[in-house]
């Protein structure tokens, strides 16, 4: 999918999502008005509201809604099996974790929070200049594994790692572990392609790995169906683990599905750690 | 050679091949399709899973047959085999075609084409020149000899028939001249494809073939040969035509036409030949004035120049010279002039001008009045040369004969109930049944007193055309030299009889001008006809041949169809001729089967037929179909997925439609019929919008509900009705919104409609823009104008203040809808008309299906302008509507109800 129609879909995520997602709701650091609420001993004189307080008889101390900037670390990986989608209709792996991250950077953008893309990245920015910075890089960047094997990110960051997961739970155990040390929280987004989990394949069929490395031929592929997805199911629990041991969420999301309820899970667990 | 029953095979040892397909089918087993190929990314998921990848697949069966079908095909296509091998005799020898391209060939032309295809591919096979011979071709035809087949092949290929007869004595005369000068060889095959029709030199033309060789003849197949048309005679009501054939082993029948020089055709007619009769004769009626417009008889379906006859000037309109003569007194309109002029202009081309002027422009008829009376010896010749002279009596006549007269005359005439004559004025008598005039009325009105009298010797019956009462002639007529002379014995005007002032004096004289059809108009005797337009051997008129040459007006009569006079037409001078290939006495005969040395077969019987090139094309269509199996079984038709579900089934319903029996339409209105008319309902007029509809029928349902609430009546369910076909007449009131761009409807709908209205329905328009009606500023509503302008409807005015609308169930003085106070029209003065007084229409623009419509639950759909009132008043006057339509007047007869009890109480 080229870039501005990459960039345009997410935009489209972003705004739906945006109307189901609203403020704190609660006060804190920021510059919006929140309340006014009556000067405790504690609060110290110049936290009086004069210009509140002259028109009553009570002091009065103004607060604000709380908008704290967080930073948010994406990454998308680039790896070749990311690079395929089983169908003519749906989009490749990686260019709905592209849409996905997109979106989701364009409403933390929205929420006042930086963003930056881990190992291409310099500085984390906000704002619309931020924003499409963090764009191109999602949706065109290489998305190497050593970006994540050894993240170059602010402590207690908060970390998307999007990919398909399917290397074995020891290897990404091992590539998450630095996360740990940053004291990173984060969120797992895990694109499934349909065929993938379903496996509809009947007859002799010859399976390739998507290089073009390894290849298998089975005579009746439908035989093997059962055996595959136990393994499927038993490499999902694997990845869910994954998330668990580093404390993160794990947000799985299959493309034949509205990208739409897979942003508004990443906003909805970003929420939460913010 | 190898024959098994019908079938040959030229190359048998390939069959051979055919034990090789057991090890075909062992090679076939052994080979299975090429697997799938699927990009799977989760591949180390997939390993070690349990499979029989390894172990060994087999193509599917019917893949192995299908390809064993194959093979088998183009083995046995190579073998070359022939469907009813002919007999390949002697030693080849070189191909002498001798081909008959006269008219008669034109039926069966691309059949001996085909034949002459055949013999020239036996000798290309033979490895044999051949030659070519035209037997109508001119003399100056193409030297013979033999030549390879590519340019006897392409000579035939651009051949057409010629118009003409085949000159065979030419012909034979060419060849035997080539084989003196031994451009063909001693020995030679000969094809002679024949028109089988006899001509003069047919024999001839065998004796110098068999001298050369085998001589083959190939007659047309019997009913395929060439049909002529004779010359078509002449008959006082039409004309006779007989149309000729060389064989009559079979019945046919034969259609001809007549056609005019606009091509439109004027007469038509059947014939029936017989087995065993070569030529039948038929006549066809037609009207001297159509007959005079025919350019051409033609028989039907038959395109050869033989099967055409032109008719030329022959048929034209009569010319008609009238000689003028001063008027005596000087009123035109009395003059005799006058009157046989008028009589004669629509069925001649008539000139009027003096005698030397008459004569240069060669008319076929002289009409001379009584003041015109010449001597002029011109005269006489040109009615001794066929012209038709029509003479009228006169005072001058009266007082002497002359030479020009078909019977002698008495001097001094006879006049009738004048002052001092014995007898009345005389009536025509009845025309003979021989008369020409037979079948005309003698018109009672036409009453004669004057005329010249016979000499009763000279007037024999078959001189006397019309006599009157008293048996003294009226029209008598004689034939002089070629032409004839036709004397009315009374004035062309009025002065002696009122004959000239009936109807049936233009027809008397049409009748006579058709003497001038018969008699020709005199034919030159000097000059040449050169010649305009030739037919070609289909009967087409084309520009001539460069063979054609002018023919000496002495010759003409004499001059057959030929190269050089191709049959066509001519002109010479003014004068048109046409030259046909058929001339009176001519006959088809068979061309005799008993020719010396000659063997006769007949065309288009069976022939082998070589089948090498169709198994082939069937072995690709067969390859293509197993490229498709083995791409769909390596999984590779690409957007196999769209074939699956939905899209299938569309494209099998696709298929499949043409092929369903239709859905019985009469079956589906009859449930149409039967749900309308089996419960009562009311009916609204589906417009195409969809939200319009969906708004008439919540409408009517509130309607019908609110009606069944507070009525007695109980309505089923409304319906939706298209006025273009469905019928109407099952609904007691019908709800038409009218859009601003409704169409207009067709006449049937429209009759239909009217209809409705004048059996007593009653139709709701509703423009539904009272909201918008002001803008228009009086004009009319754009779609109620259309809709209204092809249905009956009668004068309208607005709804009067004490219509019956307003009392037939609810009190009403307005009548509003969703809007108020649009102006709401009915008929004007419906009392005349069979509804007993109930109007038909109610038109307005209150949009009264909003105000009543409910939703399934029944709660109010739209709102409405003036609140829950307005929508309270708007439902009533829909009851209004349903009593009116129910009960029509009869609230407004109850009005007098009291009063009428009140004078039975008295």
């Amino acid at each position: 999918m080229p870039f501005p129609a990459l960039v345009a879909e997410a935009e489209r995520i972003a705004a739906t999502v945006a109307q189901g997602v609203h403020g704190r709701r609660q006060r804190g650091i920021g510059e919006t008005f929140w309340e006014y609420r009556h000067h405790r001993a504690e609060d110290g004189a110049n936290a009086v509201d004069w210009r509140m307080s002259a028109r009553s008889q009570n002091l009065f101390v103004r607060e604000n809604e709380w908008e704290a900037a967080n930073t948010v670390w994406m990454w998308r990986d680039g790896s070749s099996s990311m690079d395929w989608s089983s169908s003519r209709n749906a989009p490749t792996k990686r260019d709905r974790a592209a849409i996905c991250l997109i979106a989701l950077a364009s409403l933390l953008t929205r929420g006042g929070e930086r963003v930056a893309v881990l190992g291409e990245s310099a500085a984390p920015r906000s704002g619309a200049l931020g924003m499409e910075r963090v764009s191109s890089r999602l949706a065109l960047g290489a998305g190497d594994m050593q970006s994540v094997e050894s993240p170059r990110m602010s402590k207690r960051g908060l970390a998307v790692i999007a990919s398909d997961f399917l290397d074995p739970f020891e290897t990404w155990r091992a590539r998450l572990s630095r996360f740990a040390a940053l004291q990173a929280g984060g969120v797992l987004l895990r694109i499934i392609d349909p065929s993938e989990e379903d496996f509809q394949f009947k007859g002799r069929t010859r399976f390739e790995a998507p290089g073009g490395a390894d290849s298998l031929l089975f005579g009746r592929a439908e035989e093997a169906r059962t055996a595959y997805q136990a393994r499927w199911k038993r490499h999902g629990a694997a990845v869910a683990d994954l998330a668990r041991l580093q404390g993160w969420t794990l947000v799985t999301h299959r493309t034949d599905r509205p990208a739409t309820q897979a942003v508004l899970a990443l906003h909805r667990a970003l929420s939460r750690d913010v | 050679m190898w024959t098994i029953g019908p079938i040959a095979f030229a190359a048998p040892l390939v069959l051979v091949a055919l034990l090789t397909l057991p090890i075909l089918w062992r090679v076939l087993r052994a080979t299975p399709p090429p697997p799938k190929r699927a990009i799977f990314p989760p591949l180390r998921l997939l390993k070690d899973a349990p499979d029989d990848a390894e172990t060994p697949h087999h193509a599917p069966w019917w893949l192995i047959l299908f390809r064993l079908l194959l093979a088998a095909i183009v083995i046995i296509a190579l073998a070359r085999p022939i469907w009813q091998p002919e007999d390949i005799d002697t030693a080849p020898r070189p191909l002498l075609l001798v081909v008959d391209d006269g008219w008669a060939s034109t039926p069966g032309w691309s059949a001996m084409k085909r034949e002459a295809e055949r013999a020239l591919a036996r000798a290309d096979a033979a490895g044999q020149p051949s030659a070519l011979v035209f037997t109508a071709a001119s003399s100056a035809g193409d030297e013979i000899r033999l030549a390879d087949s590519g340019a006897v092949r392409r000579r035939l290929e651009s051949a057409q028939t010629q118009a003409w007869s085949p000159n065979r004595l030419l012909a034979a005369d060419r060849i035997q001249a080539a084989a003196d000068a031994g451009a063909l060889d001693s020995n030679l095959d000969i094809v002679w494809l024949s028109d089988g029709v006899t001509t003069t030199g047919a024999e001839d033309l065998a004796r110098t073939l068999s001298s050369l060789g085998n001589v083959d003849a190939m007659t047309p197949l019997p009913g395929r040969n060439a049909l002529a048309l004779g010359p078509p005679a002449i008959e006082p009501d039409g004309f006779a035509v007989t149309v000729y054939r060389s064989e009559a082993s079979l019945g046919r029948d034969v259609s001809l036409v007549a056609t005019g020089s606009d091509g439109r055709a004027l007469a038509r007619a059947r014939v029936t030949l017989d087995a065993g009769v070569r030529s039948a004769r038929t006549d066809i009626a037609l009207p001297l004035d159509l007959r005079n417009r025919v350019t051409n008889v033609r028989i039907e379906d038959q395109s050869s120049a033989g099967a055409i006859q032109l008719t030329g000037d022959a048929w034209r309109r009569a010319r008609v010279g009238v000689i003028d003569a001063p008027s005596e007194d000087g009123q035109p309109l009395l003059s005799d002039l006058h009157y046989v002029t008028r009589a004669l202009e629509p069925f001649s081309e008539l000139r009027r001008d003096s005698l030397d002027e008459l004569l240069i422009s060669e008319p076929s008829v002289l009409v001379m009045v009584d003041a015109a009376r010449t001597d002029d010896p011109r005269i006489t010749e040109f009615v001794e040369n066929g012209g038709l002279l029509i003479r009228f009596a006169g005072p001058r006549l009266a007082a002497r004969g002359d030479d020009l007269l078909p019977v002698e005359l008495r001097e001094g005439g006879r006049l009738f109930g004048g002052a001092m004559a014995w007898e009345n004025p005389q009536r025509m008598a009845p025309f003979a049944p021989d008369s020409p005039f037979a079948g005309l009325t003698a018109n009672p009105d036409a009453v004669i007193s004057r005329q010249v009298l016979a000499q009763p010797g000279s007037a024999t019956d078959d001189r006397v055309w019309a006599r009157l009462d008293d048996g003294t002639p009226l029209v008598t007529a004689a034939r002089r030299g070629r032409g004839w002379i036709v004397l009315y014995h009374v004035t062309a005007g009025p002065e002696w009889s009122e004959l000239p002032l009936t109807g049936l004096y233009p027809r008397m004289l049409r009748r006579t001008l058709g003497l001038a059809g018969g008699a020709g108009a005199p034919r030159a005797q000097s000059g040449r006809y050169a010649i305009e337009s030739a037919l070609d051997g289909q009967g087409r008129l084309v520009s001539p041949p460069p063979s054609a040459q002018a023919v000496p007006a002495e010759f003409w009569d004499a001059t057959r169809a030929s190269p050089q006079t191709p049959p066509g037409l001519y002109q010479l001078g003014s004068a048109g001729a046409a030259l046909n290939v058929m001339q009176a006495g001519d006959e088809l005969g068979p061309l005799p089967d008993t020719l010396a040395g000659v063997r006769f077969a007949a065309l288009e019987t069976a022939r082998e037929t070589h089948l090498i090139g169709s198994l082939l094309a069937l072995a690709l269509i067969l390859l293509i179909v197993d490229a498709v199996i083995a791409l769909a079984l390596a999984g590779r038709i690409p957007n196999i997925s769209v074939f699956k579900g939905p899209a299938a089934a569309m494209l099998a319903l696709a298929i499949a439609l043409p092929f369903a029996p239709r859905a019985d339409a009469q079956e589906f209105r009859d449930s149409f019929a039967l749900e309308a008319a089996l419960e009562m309902r009311f009916a609204y007029v589906r417009t195409g919008n969809t939200a319009l509809d969906a708004r008439s029928d919540a409408g009517l349902r509130g309607l019908t509900a609110a009606v069944s609430g507070r009525s007695a009546i109980e309505p089923a369910p409304p319906m939706g009705i298209n006025i273009e076909s469905d019928e109407v007449v099952f609904f007691p009131l019908i709800y038409w919104p009218i859009t601003n761009d409704a169409p207009p409807l067709s006449p049937q709908a429209a009759a239909r409609v009217s209809a409705y209205l004048q059996t007593g329905g009653l139709i709701i328009f509703d423009t539904q823009d009272a909201n918008l009606a002001a803008t228009r500023a009086g004009a009319p509503h754009p779609g109620l104008a259309r809709v209204l302008d092809s249905v009956d409807v009668p004068s309208l005015a607005p709804v009067p203040a004490d219509h019956v609308l307003t009392r037939t169930f609810y009190l009403l003085q307005d009548f509003p809808g969703r809007w108020s106070g649009g102006q709401v029209w009915v008929e004007a003065d419906p009392d005349g008309a069979a509804r007993d007084g109930a109007s038909g229409v109610v038109i307005g623009s209150n949009d009264w299906a909003s105000a009543w419509a409910i939703s399934a639950s029944g709660d109010a759909l739209s709102s409405v302008e003036g609140g829950e009132r307005q929508r309270e008043m708007a439902r009533r006057f829909g009851v209004n509507l349903a009593m009116y339509a129910l009960t029509g007047n009869y609230k407004a007869d109850q009005v007098h109800v009291p009063a009428l009890l009140e004078r039975l109480g008295q």
